[in-house]
């Protein structure tokens, strides 16, 4: 037996109908909605009360309890929560029910909106207790009546765009079912044919979410009338949604409608209400495959050519119509006038107004077109500077605002000057040849001809070294330069700017030599930039020119014969380069000769003086010598070449030197002999020196000398130079009018003119005569040569009568000699001695050594009186005691090894007179061989000097002593005393020898003994000493006379001749002896 | 008194009288030479330069000769080199100046000279030029 809550489980078997008072109502149909009651009835049968009732019922699908109507006895069992027992597992517990009670249980349901037609719902009720086992009351049966509605409100159709309404977009189609009936419907049908302008999306359809199309087993848009759903409950929907596509392009506002028809098994066909779409469609270019795109952008140069490009494509569903293209280019670019193209090809020519604005036409949709612009950026622009562009395109039809487009584009500039080196450069102005000192001069000319300005310009110079003053100028204004750089500061594009550039050339500079300018400006945007470089050649020479070389007299006075005239020779380089080799050839007149150089090197007649700077001064002083020889009147002229390395000669000014040369016969002599004192009757010879003692010849000399009364001229005495001179009738030719004619008296030439008076004897005694020479010369010179005055002696005379005479005589005047000349006769003539003092200043002390003539005896031991045998001629040396003592120290001094000792000595004992006559040469030789000795004797200090020929004789010393021999040949007699002297050393020689010594002497070579062998014997020899002393050194001497000069030379320094020095000792001592 | 005691004894004799004149004997008084005042001799041949380059480093005899020439002339360049030739090293070319000076009248420059170079050399050259005068 099953419990309670075993039955009305759910597959399990209905219970036994055991009480049949159960009633329903409706009995039989019932619907969707309507209100089912249920009464169920039961008595405890039994007489026993039943415990623990429990009453329960069914609750069949479609039916929903109606909460509160579950009672019992019209109590409601409901428990709080609405939930009625009776419907519970286990049913409702109604407690004990005595025998025979009733209970009434009611309870009401609802018929559920939806259930299917033909639905059988079976009603039943159980009652249980402890002691009964659950009875079921009887099965009530009710049939469910119901129907489907899909045509209602909530089906229909729909279509709408996924996004835009536009071509091309897809839409979505809906078709919502909704069975709006009690019960389903069977096979629903949806006809929805694919809307047109569309294009179903394949395999979009969908159910519920679902696909059909596997389903359908084909597309849907192939199945016209599907089963869209088998069953559709009842209040249920289904969706059918598939997708399509709008057809593109499509005209604006064109409306797509979506139909459907729906049926089913329940229902019939019915059409849905259609849905439409309104299709948006425009024109579009705002999408990026529009563009509008320069080229290029960055970097741009001014001047270069960009290309613009507007590529406007139609991105949308419609046509645009009257597509219009404006360009809007600033002022800085230029378009390129038949340059744009429209789709590859160029347009017609538009006027300049309407040069940017391009109608482009009609552009469909999906279409493009473009445009190709290309415009110049102009120059000059600054760097960095930008350039807007922009491009306006429209179109049509407009919709709003949005039938055009601004494209906007910026270029970016890059513009830098420029320098080109065609216009920027350094370039000479003149020639390229220039010279040191002079200006050379470059243009620098710096035009920029960038696009803009260049900063910061700093010029820089590379001056060559040999350039100094360097200058930079621009137009007027100097431009400073600091080192080699030069602040330009800014070039404005396209302008320029010009610099001239001076310097000057150093001098001095080598010639050929290549002078250099370069140069190179800086800028900041550029960096370095070469000019290039400008060259010049130097032309560079040395030069002289008669104006700035000279010869030059440093003193105004005026030349005389052998004096030295300082000429100064000074050469000036007034070229530019160093003068080499430089060198002045002399031409002097053969009057002169030059003597000494002083700044120059002298090459014989040349001047060397080297090199030469330019603009340097060489002097050279020249000492130019008269020679007396050749001194005449002329001026002399000194002419002079300038010669240097590659350079033409330049003959420089002639200098002429005044020269002036005068005679001179001032120094001449007219002395008598005797001198002093003369007898009445006596013969005077008179010795008239006349001597060129100036500078210059004289041409012309006459030579004048008036016969006094007192004197007789003797007749043919008259002689120059021992020539006879014609006389003018009685009387000399110095007393006529003409005088003695001389002609072409050269300097230092000597006449010596003798002539005899003899003294009237009637003069009274004491009658003093002088005469008087006049020499005029040269026209208006003359001088005056008096004579010394000569005292006439007469002795008073009583008687007349003279032994011999055999008649006394009246008037005579005594023992004269008449007019005859004097003899000097051993028997008829005595030398007086001297007038003077043999002694004075106190010297009374000392004597006076009295040599002898050799053939003349002493008369006593302090005076000597004689006279010469023969031919011989008398010479004398007298010595004061102070030359006594001054020629013994000499001769102390004077030793040397060798004969040369005997030459000191020959000097100091050589005569001061020889004759009775004055011989002018004998002084000269006297000077002469004091000179040359003494420089003997200074050489001779030094250590191991060799004695050389011109230390023996000179071309001078022989022409003195041709000279005095010349002289001497005619010397008579002894000299005179002399007053004052302490020491008379005197002599006498052979004549006949000298002269033919002197004869030989013509082919004897210089520095030979014969001249010495010649003086020796002029040396005196009064003594005895001295005498043998002569003698040996006489001999010594001729032993060398045939030797060659060299012999003789070795002879003097080396060969000792003991006994000759041993015969000057003994002279020495002799001399010592007598001196105090 | 045997031999030998008779020569000792002569010989002490004779030391103490070699001893005693030693002792006694004058001496040579030291005297202290008078110094001269006066500048040294700067003694040079640059002199010769004077005359030319070409004169320059003659030998002593040369010089001589040079001097000797150059006495021949009368002009005060010649002068001014004569006395210039006073200061040569070699004392016989000085004296070949100091002769040609003194020959032209210009003793005093001479003697001031050897005033001023005073010593041995200039005594020397003082008495030569004696002696030659």
């Amino acid at each position: 037996m099953r419990t309670l809550s075993e039955v009305f489980a759910p597959g399990a078997p209905t219970l036994p109908e055991g009480l049949r008072t159960l009633v329903v109502s409706p009995d039989r149909e019932l619907e969707p909605g309507m209100t089912v009651r249920a009464t169920f009835t039961f008595r405890n049968q039994g007489g026993a009360m039943a415990t623990g009732v429990r009453v329960r019922f069914n609750l069949p699908d479609g039916l929903v309890y109606l909460v509160g109507t579950g009672q019992l006895d019209g109590a409601n069992l409901d428990d709080e929560q609405g939930n009625s027992p009776l419907l519970s597992r286990s049913g409702a517990h109604i407690g004990d029910i005595d025998a025979g009670e009733e209970r009434r249980i009611e309870i009401a349901y609802s018929v559920a909106g939806a259930i299917e037609n033909g639905t059988m719902i079976e009603l039943q009720a159980a009652v249980a207790s402890f002691e009964v086992p659950p009875v079921g009351s009887n099965i009530v049966r009710l049939i469910a009546r119901s129907r489907p509605l899909l045509e209602n409100a909530l089906t229909g159709i729909a279509i709408e765009a996924r996004s835009e309404p536009v071509p091309g977009a897809e839409a979505q189609i809906t078709v919502r079912l909704h069975n709006a009936g009690e019960s389903s419907a069977h096979d629903v049908v949806v006809v929805a044919p694919i809307p047109e302008h569309t294009r179903y999306v394949p395999n979009s359809a969908r159910i519920n979410g679902r696909e059909i199309e596997r389903d359908l087993g084909q597309p849907f848009d192939r199945v016209h009338a599907p089963i869209v759903t088998p069953a559709l409950a009842a209040s249920a929907s289904s969706t059918l949604v598939y997708r399509v596509e709008i057809a593109s392009p499509l005209h604006d506002g064109t409306a797509i409608f979506a139909y459907a028809d729906v049926a089913s098994q329940e229902t019939a066909s019915f059409a849905l209400e259609p849905a439409s779409l309104v299709v948006r469609s425009t024109p579009d270019f705002e999408d990026d495959r529009t563009t509008f795109s320069v080229e290029p952008a960055y970097d741009v140069r001014p001047g270069q050519r960009i290309t613009m490009t507007l590529l406007a494509f139609n991105a949308g569903s419609a046509a645009a119509e009257n597509v219009t293209a404006v360009l809007e280019l600033p002022d800085t670019l230029v378009p390129v006038r038949g340059a744009t193209l429209i789709d590859g090809r160029p347009i017609k020519e538009a006027k300049k107004k309407e040069a940017l604005t391009f109608d482009l036409g009609r552009v469909d949709a999906e279409e493009r077109v473009e445009l190709l612009c290309e415009a110049i950026v102009v120059s000059p622009l600054p760097d960095g500077s930008t350039i807007e562009i922009a491009a306006n395109v429209t179109w049509e039809p407009a919709r709003g605002n949005d039938s055009q487009r601004r494209f906007e584009r910026t270029v970016a500039i890059h513009s830098e000057p420029a320098l080109p080196a065609r216009r920027n450069a350094i370039a000479r102005t003149r020639g390229e040849v220039v010279k040191p000192g002079e200006e050379i001069e470059a243009t620098i000319t710096l035009a920029n001809e960038g696009s803009t300005s260049a900063t910061d310009v700093v010029l820089h110079l590379r001056v060559d070294p040999a350039l100094d003053e360097v200058r930079l100028t621009e137009k007027s204004s100097r431009v400073s330069l600091d080192g080699d750089t030069a602040e330009i500061g800014t070039i404005d594009p396209y302008s320029s700017r010009k610099f001239a550039l001076r310097a000057r050339v150093r001098a001095p500079y080598a010639d050929r030599s290549e002078l250099r300018i370069g140069a190179s400006v800086h800028t900041r945007e550029l960096g370095e930039t070469p000019l290039g470089e400008v060259t010049w050649r130097v032309d560079s020479h040395p030069a002289f020119s008669p104006q700035s070389s000279d010869l030059r007299l440093e003193s105004e006075e005026v030349l005389r014969p052998n004096q030295l005239a300082d000429v100064a020779v000074r050469i000036t380089n007034v070229g530019s380069d160093v003068a080499h080799n430089v060198r002045v050839r002399l031409y002097i007149s053969p009057e002169a000769r030059l003597e000494t150089v002083d700044g120059a090197t002298r090459e014989k007649s040349k001047l060397v003086f080297g090199e030469i700077g330019p603009g340097a001064t060489a002097e050279a002083r020249l000492g130019l010598r008269l020679l007396r020889s050749l001194a005449r009147e002329y001026p002399v002229t000194v002419d002079g070449v300038l010669t240097a390395d590659a350079m033409l000669p330049v003959p420089l000014d002639r200098l002429t030197i005044a020269t002036s040369a005068e005679p001179d016969f001032s120094v001449g002599t007219l002395r008598s002999e005797p001198i002093d004192v003369v007898d009445v009757g006596e013969t005077i010879e008179w010795t008239l020196h006349v001597r060129n003692g100036g500078d210059g010849p004289a041409r012309r000399v006459q030579i004048f000398c008036a016969q006094p009364a007192s004197l007789i001229y003797v007749p043919n005495s008259t002689t120059v130079n021992d020539v006879p001179i014609r006389d003018v009738g009685a009387l000399s030719a110095l007393a006529s009018e003409r005088g003695i004619v001389l002609n072409d008296v050269d300097p230092g030439v000597e006449a010596t003119i003798r002539f005899r008076d003899v003294v009237h004897n009637g003069l009274p005694a004491g009658e003093v005569i002088t005469r008087t020479a006049t020499v005029h010369y040269d026209g208006e010179r003359h001088d005056e040569m008096p004579s010394n005055e000569l005292k006439v002696r007469a002795n008073p005379v009583f008687a007349n009568a003279i032994p011999g005479l055999p008649f006394g005589l009246d008037g005579m005047v005594g023992p004269a000699f008449g007019g005859g000349q004097r003899m000097l006769t051993e028997d008829r003539f005595m030398e007086l001695p001297p007038a003077t003092p043999v002694a004075g200043n106190g010297e009374s002390g000392r004597g006076i050594i009295a040599t002898e003539y050799p053939a003349l005896a002493a008369a006593s031991s302090d005076t000597l009186e004689g006279t010469l045998a023969g031919e011989r001629v008398g010479v004398a040396v007298t010595f004061t005691a102070e030359r006594h003592a001054r020629v013994l120290r000499f001769l102390d001094e004077a030793r040397f090894d060798g004969l040369v000792t005997h030459l000191f000595a020959m000097r100091a004992f050589f005569p001061e007179a020889i004759g009775d006559t004055h011989v002018g040469a004998v002084a000269s030789m006297r000077e002469m061989l004091r000179d040359e000795t003494d420089r003997l004797f200074i050489k001779l200090r030094l250590h191991s000097y060799v004695i050389a020929p011109r230390d023996i004789e000179t071309p001078s010393m022989r022409a003195t002593l041709e000279r005095l021999l010349h002289d001497v040949h005619g010397a008579r007699g002894t000299p005179a005393e002399t007053p004052g002297a302490t020491v008379v050393l005197r002599g006498s020689y052979d004549p006949q020898m000298i002269a033919e010594l002197g004869d030989r002497l013509g082919d004897t070579e210089l520095a030979g003994a014969l001249p010495w062998a010649i003086l020796a014997r002029f040396l005196p020899d009064g003594s005895a000493q001295f005498a043998h002393y002569r003698g040996m050194l006489i001999a010594r001497l001729d032993s060398f006379i045939d030797a060659d000069s060299t012999e003789f030379l070795d002879g003097l320094q080396r060969r000792r001749d003991v006994a000759l020095d041993a015969a000057l000792d003994v002279v020495r001592t002799s001399l010592h002896a007598n001196a105090v | 008194m045997s031999l030998i005691a008779v020569a000792a004894l002569l010989i002490l004799v004779a030391g103490v009288l070699i001893g005693l004149y030693a002792w006694r004997a004058p001496r040579r008084m030291a005297q202290a030479r008078v110094a001269r005042e006066g500048a040294p001799l700067q003694a040079t041949t640059a002199w010769t330069n004077e005359a030319g380059e070409e004169f320059a480093g003659l030998s002593e005899a040369a010089r001589c000769d040079l001097v000797f020439a150059v006495a021949a002339l009368e002009d005060e360049r010649s002068q001014h080199l004569l006395a210039y030739a006073l200061n040569d090293p070699a004392e016989a070319v000085s004296l070949a100046a100091a002769h040609a000076l003194a020959g032209h009248g210009r003793r005093a420059l001479v003697d001031a000279y050897l005033t001023s170079h005073p010593g041995a050399r200039a005594d020397r050259i003082a008495q030569a030029l004696a002696l030659l005068d």
